[in-house]
């Protein structure tokens, strides 16, 4: 059997044109007749016999046909069948992601996702390829728990402690379960976080029972009263699960440790975490979801937004003002009547004696001069 | 028949040469019978033998002729053989025509239209394969525009040619010329063409490999040109693998509409930037710059960037291919930024 590809005339030609075929399919042809009419995209061309054979056309007049393609063969029979080969030449994709695709039974979307949250792909059940909507059903039954009625608080619903959710496993939870273990009047019921190899461990006893997408779900299945935000590392996040949850109707708590001394008419807000030994003066004002760490020390009259975060040992004086979204650090002194603009970020041992704009990194420090000598003051020599 | 790049432009000329006689063809061999390098002239010279005009083998006096031309009144077409000659013509390029509007405030218009082929992947060697359409990008007054097989490119030529009071240098893959048309989507692939305020006569072509489907797309692929047609090939492969993509091929580059691409990276927080030329300080670099400026300050842009290393085009095919952008290069980065 003799091949006739299309042949490469012109070196800007990737195809050449089928025009037409003047031989018939089955006739009798020498080599060197002519078969057929190509055109490339600079003249037409003839294709000739390259052999005696019976002729058999595999393009048809008007195909597209890539150089190096079959355009026809020539048998030594009339009608010996031809190659399923000839019949479904196509442009090849790439062959080695071809053999990559074939090798693997999910989309490279699945594969991704599979990773994403920490699962073995291979342990999916599912008929025929895996694609996302399967990893994502998977991720979903393996951690959202069912429900179990409980026999006592679902009979006596009144009074009960409320069931807290923790909203990150970090070491804030840990704090966070430490104050709870130690009060007693919350209840947690659970920990939700993102990163997958967390999934299904005990913290201090608490069960990490899905990821932060999970949240509303596990409120709706009636499976906690309130919850609270235990990681710090990232105010945006921070601000934006918190927000996004309100909206929603997922009701805070604020977890405060009994050390925490608060002073009269101090208003507070709700999904606030204040950690041992903090003390907030009077009359001072508290938005939402703020992390006060350690011997916190917010003195009366002050106004603190949402979404900030305090490092140990932050000191305001009177009548201070901090935004929303400020990052502090450990040990700083704020000085009377001082605001700190929303989103900024206050440095560990800053001492800040003036107002501070938005979003500003702020690092501060008092250098030692000695002002006077005192031998001199006392007229010593 | 199926539409071709090569006979979209040929039919523009056509059309731009019955439709107002200031329209003159000047260039290299561009007569019947031969009708081009490309072909993209043939049949004009035999229709308008006066308007189609063939010169002696100098580009500055071709693009120079052209000049004087348009100054005076008429709408010049000049071709450049191969655009890796277009340095020939630089100074008559970047000295001339995109200067006088501005030196004699506004009394002249250079309504001239520079059209070349540029691009490699048919073994042509170092000096007849480059993409050297950046070097023309960020000079004041003179328009880039570059269309691939996802826009009209007929259409685009037609309005640089009767409506374009600018000069443009009009470049043409040479790739591109064999291929249908894809203007208005091709399998799985849908083509939007969005005109932007700045970028009324050349839109951006923005494709989509989710057809029908009710998904929002992963990453956002920019490129241009030529690359359309590696990019064709691997969009239709990710679709099998649920990755869905958003490419932006703007076919301006010297004024290119950054508000879409911002918005559709701010979208999928991916970006994979796509040019055949050597990268470095050429049209991705700008856009990755613009989008640091505009989107990294408020949020994180995974980026890749796709490009020909900085050397120069080999001659053997194996060789090339290996150092040209192919498909296969779009979809690891595209990957690359999913992970």
């Amino acid at each position: 059997m003799i091949v006739i590809r299309a042949p490469q005339l012109n070196v800007n030609d990737e195809e050449v044109t089928l025009v037409e075929w003047l031989k018939e399919d089955g006739q009798e042809v020498k080599k060197g007749e002519v078969l057929g009419v190509i055109e490339t995209s600079k003249a037409t061309a003839e294709i000739e016999a390259e052999g005696n054979g019976y002729f058999r056309p595999i393009a048809k007049p008007g195909d597209r046909v890539r150089v190096g393609a079959v355009l026809c063969v020539l048998t030594d029979t009339p009608d010996e069948p031809l190659d399923q080969l000839f019949q479904a030449e196509v442009p090849a994709v790439d062959q080695e992601w071809q053999r990559e695709s074939f090798s693997r039974r999910w989309t490279k979307k699945a594969e991704l996702l599979a990773r994403k949250y920490g699962i073995n792909i291979e342990e999916i059940p599912a008929v025929g390829v895996i694609r996302e909507a399967d990893v994502e059903r998977w991720a979903k039954e393996r951690v959202t728990p069912a429900k179990v009625r409980d026999l006592v608080d679902d009979v006596y619903p009144d009074n009960r402690a409320t069931r807290c959710l923790l909203i990150g496993g970090g070491r804030g939870a840990v704090q966070v379960l430490d104050i709870i273990w130690r009060t007693g009047q919350l209840r947690p019921v659970g920990i939700v976080d993102d990163n997958p190899r967390l999934q299904d461990k005990l913290i201090m006893g608490v069960k990490v029972i899905g990821t932060i997408q999970d949240v509303l779900d596990l409120y709706h299945e009636g499976i906690f009263d309130a919850a609270v935000i235990t990681f710090s590392n990232d105010l945006t996040a921070r601000a934006r699960v918190f927000e996004e949850l309100m909206r929603q109707g997922v009701p805070f708590v604020n977890v405060i440790d009994p050390s925490v001394r608060i002073h009269s008419n101090v208003r507070l807000g709700v999904g606030n975490v204040i950690i041992a030994n903090s003390r907030i003066g009077a009359c001072t004002v508290i938005g939402n979801n703020n992390f006060f760490s350690a011997f916190t020390n917010i003195e009366h009259h002050n106004t603190i937004g949402s979404h900030c975060t305090f490092g140990p040992g932050v000191m305001t004086s009177s009548r201070v003002i901090i935004g929303d979204r400020v990052r502090l650090g450990t040990g700083i002194f704020i000085e009377p009547g001082v605001t700190v603009g929303d989103e900024s970020v206050i440095a560990s041992g800053s001492i800040i004696t003036m107002n501070v704009p938005p979003r500003s990194i702020v690092k501060s420090r008092v250098t030692t001069t000695v002002v006077r000598h005192r031998n001199q003051e006392k007229g010593e020599v | 028949m199926k539409q071709t790049v090569v006979r979209d432009l040929n039919e523009a000329l056509r059309r731009c040469l019955r439709a107002d006689e200031r329209v003159y063809l000047i260039g290299e061999d561009i007569l019947d019978p031969y009708g081009g390098a490309f072909k993209v002239t043939a049949g004009l010279s035999t229709e308008f033998p006066e308007r189609v005009v063939a010169t002696p083998i100098s580009e500055a006096a071709i693009v120079g002729i052209g000049v004087g031309a348009a100054m005076r009144g008429l709408l010049p077409v000049v071709e450049i053989m191969f655009g890796d000659f277009l340095f020939l013509a630089a100074d008559q390029i970047i000295n001339h025509a995109s200067k006088f509007p501005g030196m004699y405030n506004g009394q002249v218009e250079v309504p001239l239209v520079i059209r070349t082929p540029m691009g490699g992947g048919r073994g042509y060697g170092p000096t007849h394969s480059q993409s050297l359409e950046k070097h023309f990008l960020g000079v004041p007054g003179l328009r880039v525009v570059a269309p691939s097989h996802f826009h009209h490119p007929g259409l685009l030529l037609e309005r640089a040619i009767l409506y374009d009071k600018m000069p443009v240098l009009f470049i043409e893959h040479k790739l591109l010329y064999p291929l249908e048309l894809h203007a208005d989507g091709f399998a799985q692939l849908t083509v939007e063409q969005v005109t932007g305020n700045e970028n009324e006569l050349y839109p951006t072509a923005v494709v989509r490999n989710f057809r029908g489907l009710d998904v929002t797309p992963d990453v956002t692929v920019v490129t241009y040109g030529g690359c359309s047609r590696l990019l064709e090939e691997a969009l239709l492969q990710l679709a099998q693998e649920e990755i869905w993509v958003e490419a932006l091929l703007p076919a301006e580059l010297s004024r290119t509409d950054f508000s879409l691409i911002a918005a559709s990276c701010m979208r999928t927080r991916r970006l994979v930037l796509v040019e055949e030329g050597t990268g470095r300080f050429g049209w991705t670099a700008e856009v990755a710059r613009t989008i640091a400026e505009k989107v990294c300050s408020r949020m994180t842009i995974n980026m890749v960037s796709i490009e020909a290393p900085p050397s120069v085009v080999p001659a053997a095919r194996d060789m090339e291919r290996e150092m040209l952008p192919s498909a296969q290069d779009i979809v690891k980065g595209i990957l690359e930024v999913m992970s």
